[in-house]
């Protein structure tokens, strides 16, 4: 399932590609580092101890010259935690259990950028500032391992969502920018139907990321 | 009876009359305020008779961080539903088969196929594959090659912690069936840090030999019972139930004092289903098998009523053990016990006072489903109080035991056992006194040419089978005591965890035959991950 997506999304990006002429096209891979509030809070504080999680990754960012882009991103969550239980009262109780979760979000998305050159008074060089919005679709894969499980009871599953962003392009030199920006995410699918997620009544698995990003190229 | 064991039997009754009357008058009781004398260090090896093949009674009121390793590999499961670790495919090559003769097999029988050095300890080599290609197919694919032995995936195995004692298989139904055998691989520790207070008939819990002059009486059957004299009566711990250190603030508000032995068998039976000394290759097993254990004598039977107690049981002993309990560091409650009638504040309060402190109380739901189905008061208070639970019992089938009583009050369920359809293994057994070993308290005449009335030993045990939701009802309480080992403490939190994760019986959702259904150790224990 999700070779299958990842094929499709790599389809997609390569057909946008072809599309478009060559000499109108920028490729500027970057690394990214994501700091993602969860939507399923409980979930997440009862089990990880926040509902805060870094992810780690990078991607590759398709420039048009006429200030459209799309970012193909793949990040990765990695974390241990506990299997736990939520009182009625929201009440958290871990069992010390150990518990293991990745997320592997693989991430589409296409926006426009806002190019504003405005000049520093200190130094006689040119600051770029570029904002840009977008939004996307991603394919969401999720593991979750325990011990003493067996067979069925640990998580492979995978889910699309579909994402917005907002945020700014810092042009550091002629190679390198800083990208800043806000990510919503909304992963329905995956979490709700068990575990803690469903005795919490919560069923994504999305949230609102804030996302730094070094990109290179012009 | 063998010609053995009545000499052993006349021995240590003689012994124990020779220490009554050695000791005589002059000897002290080591605490004042005992009721009953007994004398200390004075003690006879218990008698244990073993898997006993009779019924008990019939239910009645019973009177009243340090993380493992991961396993970061998602399992594939086998066509017979047997999961194994994806990608690996573990194969022995014949003797003689050179490296490049096994890196072609490999090839042939899988692209992504790779071998890398054999591990150490290993007559087999170790063949990483695709983590999505089935296994199985592999490796028979590889099987049927002439320079392959064998070949098989890499199939899981898991901890199993079955108790090697020595009935368990035979007799302990009613563990398996709440799944304790894979609670116990989580929480071995089993509550060492938990203390259980029993609020019973008390617990043979102690060696020692008691001084009694037993004068004439009158039972309630208006039987006149002849004067028995003085008499030592030899008490004994119960030999799979009691270990050093394992007895905390022993209490008796019965007969008053710290010596809540067990002149009925009752109490001793539940203690051992909460916590039967276990894997010792003896008996039986118990849920929470190394919990500490408070003997609380709340009520007590006909042979306490003949000892002379004034108070066979009532709300105030009730109340007041539960408050002791509570205050003396008890973190569950078990109260195998109940009546119906009027309501009970004074139990009521104490109830709520003992959760107020932590304390976690399980139940018995009741036995008179056949007798009109009242309502069983102390269950009726635990449905309104979080944190104490009322437990209805099943049978081995996992239905409602026929005599447990069914009402709005029923929470939860457990093995009760039942004789009804099943006989004497129907019932759940523990090891407890045998009073019908050498002692007879019945109407003058029906003890053949004995007495009506003779001298009981409180030191002969046998694995009997009992029925009731008093049985029913340490089951819970020996969840609860594992639970709050797991880290659950609060009483309301450990209600709601066995609720939550309860095997649900009879309609759909809460009913009041099993009110949330049959407890499930495992994954009560074992609690919920993010998505599953």
């Amino acid at each position: 399932m999700t070779l299958r997506v990842t094929a499709t999304a790599a389809a997609v990006v390569a057909v946008l590609l072809a599309a478009t002429p060559v000499c109108a096209q920028q490729l500027r891979p970057f690394a990214i580092v994501t700091v993602e509030r969860f939507t399923a809070a409980t979930t997440f504080d009862a089990t990880l101890d926040s509902a805060f999680q870094v992810l780690w990754g990078g991607g590759l960012e398709v420039a048009s010259r006429k200030n459209w882009f799309m970012d193909f991103t793949v990040t990765r969550m990695s974390r241990n935690g506990q299997r736990a239980f939520v009182a009625d009262d929201g009440q958290e109780f871990r069992l010390a259990i150990p518990l293991h979760a990745t997320l592997t979000p693989i991430e589409v998305s296409v926006g426009r950028r806002f190019p504003v050159r405005r000049r520093t008074t200190t130094r006689r060089r040119r600051l770029t500032v570029i904002p840009f919005v977008g939004a996307g679709v991603g394919v969401y894969s999720y593991t979750e391992t325990s011990d003493f499980s067996v067979a069925g009871e640990d998580v492979d599953s995978t889910h699309v969502g579909y994402l917005v962003l907002g945020g700014a392009e810092f042009r550091l030199s002629k190679w390198i920018g800083l990208m800043a920006d806000a990510q919503y995410t909304r992963v329905p699918g995956i979490f709700g139907k068990a575990g803690v997620s469903q005795q919490a009544g919560e069923s994504d698995l999305g949230g609102i990321a804030g996302r730094v990003r070094v990109i290179l190229g012009r | 009876m063998t010609r053995a064991s009545r000499r052993y039997i006349l021995l240590t009754t003689t012994a124990a009359l020779a220490i009554f009357l050695l000791t005589g008058a002059h000897s002290h009781g080591e605490n004042s305020q005992d009721a009953l004398t007994f004398l200390y260090p004075y003690t006879l090896p218990p008698v244990d008779r073993g898997l006993s093949t009779v019924e008990g009674p019939e239910p009645a009121r019973v009177a009243t961080k340090n993380h493992a390793r991961f396993t970061t590999t998602i399992d594939r499961v086998g066509r017979e539903g047997v999961p194994y670790a994806a990608g690996r495919v573990l194969v022995k090559f014949r003797d003689g088969t050179s490296t490049a003769v096994r890196l072609n097999s490999v090839a042939r029988v899988s692209a992504a196929g790779t071998m890398s050095e054999r591990p150490s300890y290993a007559n087999f080599d170790v063949l990483s594959i695709d983590a999505n290609a089935d296994a199985e197919d592999v490796a028979n694919v590889l099987s049927q090659r002439s320079d392959v032995e064998y070949a098989q995936p890499a199939y899981r195995v898991y901890k199993r912690f079955v108790p090697n004692d020595q009935f368990y298989q035979q007799a302990q139904w009613n563990l398996r069936m709440v799944d304790m055998e894979r609670a116990w691989d989580i929480q071995r520790a089993a509550g060492s840090a938990i203390t259980v207070a029993v609020l019973d008939s008390g617990v043979a819990f102690e060696n020692a030999v008691l001084q009694f002059n037993g004068s004439s009486f009158v039972d309630d059957l208006d039987n006149v019972h002849a004067a028995l004299g003085p008499v030592a009566i030899p008490f004994a711990a119960a030999p799979d139930l009691i270990a050093p250190g394992r007895i905390v603030a022993p209490r008796d508000f019965v007969f008053g004092g710290v010596h809540p032995v067990d002149l009925d068998g009752h109490g001793t039976h539940v203690s051992g289903t909460l916590g039967e000394l276990t894997n010792n290759g003896v008996g039986l097993a118990g849920v929470a098998f190394n919990v500490k254990i408070m003997p609380v004598k709340v009520i007590g039977g006909d042979w306490d009523a003949v000892f002379g107690a004034s108070d066979l049981g009532s709300d105030d002993t009730v109340a007041r053990g539960i408050r002791y309990a509570a205050d003396n560091g008890a973190k569950v409650i078990n109260l195998s016990i109940g009546r119906n009638g009027p309501s009970a504040p004074v139990v009521e309060d104490a109830m709520r006072y003992a959760v107020s402190k932590g304390v976690f109380i399980a139940v018995a739901g009741g036995n008179f489903f056949e007798a009109g189905n009242p309502i069983e008061v102390l269950a009726e208070i635990a449905s309104r109080v979080p944190g104490v639970m009322s437990v209805a019992a099943v049978d081995p089938t996992r239905n409602r035991a026929y005599y447990s009583s069914t009402g709005s009050w029923v929470e939860i369920a457990a093995p009760g056992g039942a004789y009804r359809g099943f006989g004497v293994s129907g019932g759940v057994f523990q090891q407890t006194v045998d009073l019908a070993f050498g002692a007879c308290l019945v109407a003058p005449g029906a003890c053949g040419t004995r007495p009506s009335f003779d001298a009981p030993r409180f030191d002969v045990f046998n694995y009997f089978s009992f029925a009731g939701t008093s049985m029913a009802t340490p089951h819970v309480a020996g969840l609860a005591a594992l639970l709050m080992q797991q880290g659950i403490t609060d009483p309301a939190a450990v209600e709601a965890a066995i609720k939550r994760f309860a095997t649900d019986l009879g309609p759909p959702g809460r009913d009041d035959q099993y009110g949330f259904g049959l407890i499930e150790a495992r994954d009560t224990l074992r609690g919920l991950g993010l998505a599953k």
